[in-house]
């Protein structure tokens, strides 16, 4: 090979190195950078869902009791707080299944002597689920009626 | 003297290291593993080495001490009330700013922020750090809102979140938290927002103590 074309090709490789590493990099970059942005928007969505929910409960503070009752029908049960106001508390239940169930089986023949032989054989397979969620909304209120406070838990 | 390039480069080492080993006047940002953990976590920490930052004033009483500190929230419009322990021995305050923006952090960052105050005969105690909150995003143009209840959100679900002091494990997703104040070694990698973090930080004390040296005769 001719001097010459030594150097080009020499030339050409610490051209090409660089700019391949460079064109790896950007496109590592943009894939975490996508992956970030995947995460943050379910961050934002998840707050979003967090600050309605606490302005749904903040809404029906310093309303009636007695509006509530119209509204939601009676709690699943209410008693006195011991200092004037009521305790209202409303269950709601969800179920949730799901899975399978798959029965098994033996295969059996008859051998050449009469026997009966297992040729194949599968365990059942039961893959079902459920559970349950109550979801339980707790309204406090004080002596003249007006509600203070709503709070809610997942049992 | 004769600067030799031995001496310049001593001296740019010098200059180049500081900023990674700089300290905030009150409060210093520090990498630690939790207990058990093999991973590092970023921390808000006062810098004296002490659970929280002291403020003197001699021959105050606890109780001028608590009234100037209810003072100086009513004083500052940003500031709110987020609980007062019992017999109002401790009053915690929030605040909800932003720590800086993209041209300055990188990303734009914001804290929701929680300054738990402790007044005491000739002195304040001040605990800060353990529930404040920084949040980050990619965006420039993010705005962010704060329920009453500490939530924040961004206006049309701009995406943000917490703010990540360490960097991720991977190195590739590392790429893409060029804001965070560590790597996954619990090196410093960010000087330059380590200090913008602290200084935001400091400025909650030397504003109080501002106000507490004006007011307090």
């Amino acid at each position: 090979m001719k001097r010459i074309e030594i150097i080009c090709v020499l030339f050409l490789l610490i051209l090409f190195f660089p700019a391949k590493s460079a064109f790896a990099q950007d496109k590592k970059m943009k894939e975490a950078l996508e992956a970030r942005i995947k995460d943050d928007k379910e961050f934002a969505k998840s707050q979003r869902w967090k600050y309605d929910d606490n302005a749904w409960k903040h809404s029906w503070e310093g309303a009636q009791l007695s509006e509530l009752y119209k509204k939601w029908g009676a709690p699943t049960r209410s008693f006195a707080d011991g200092d004037g106001g009521q305790v209202a508390v409303y269950e709601n239940v969800s179920v949730y299944s799901g899975g399978s169930y798959t029965p098994g089986y033996i295969e059996t023949a008859i051998n050449g002597f009469g026997q009966t032989v297992i040729t194949d054989q599968k365990n059942a397979k039961d893959t079902r689920w459920t559970k349950v969620y109550v979801r339980e909304t707790t309204v406090y209120t004080n002596r003249n009626g007006l509600i203070t406070k709503v709070d809610e838990h997942y049992k | 003297m004769k600067s030799s390039p031995t001496s310049i480069l001593i001296v740019l080492f010098i200059l180049g290291i500081c900023p990674a080993f700089a300290q905030g006047k009150y409060f210093e940002v520090v990498s630690k593993k939790s207990n058990g953990s093999k991973t590092y976590n970023g921390y808000v920490m006062p810098a004296n080495g002490q659970g929280y930052v002291v403020l003197s004033y001699q021959g105050k009483t606890k109780e001028q001490l608590r009234s100037a500190v209810f003072n100086y929230i009513k004083a500052r419009p940003s500031l709110w009330i987020v609980k007062l322990s019992d017999r109002d021995e401790r009053i915690e305050y929030g605040n909800f700013a932003t720590i800086g923006d993209t041209s300055k952090c990188i990303v734009n960052l914001v804290s929701s922020t929680r300054v738990d105050v402790e007044p005491d005969n000739g002195q304040l105690k001040l605990y800060i750090g353990i529930f404040n909150q920084i949040y980050s995003s990619l965006y420039g143009t993010a705005r962010f809102l704060i329920s009453r209840d500490g939530v924040v959100v961004s206006e049309n679900e701009t995406p943000f979140n917490e703010y990540k002091f360490v960097q991720p494990d991977s190195r590739k997703e590392a790429l893409a938290y060029p804001e965070s104040v560590f790597d996954t070694n619990g090196k410093v990698v960010n000087p330059a927002n380590k200090k913008t973090i602290e200084g935001f930080y400091d400025g909650y004390v030397a504003d109080l103590k501002s106000y507490l040296d004006k007011n307090l005769k």
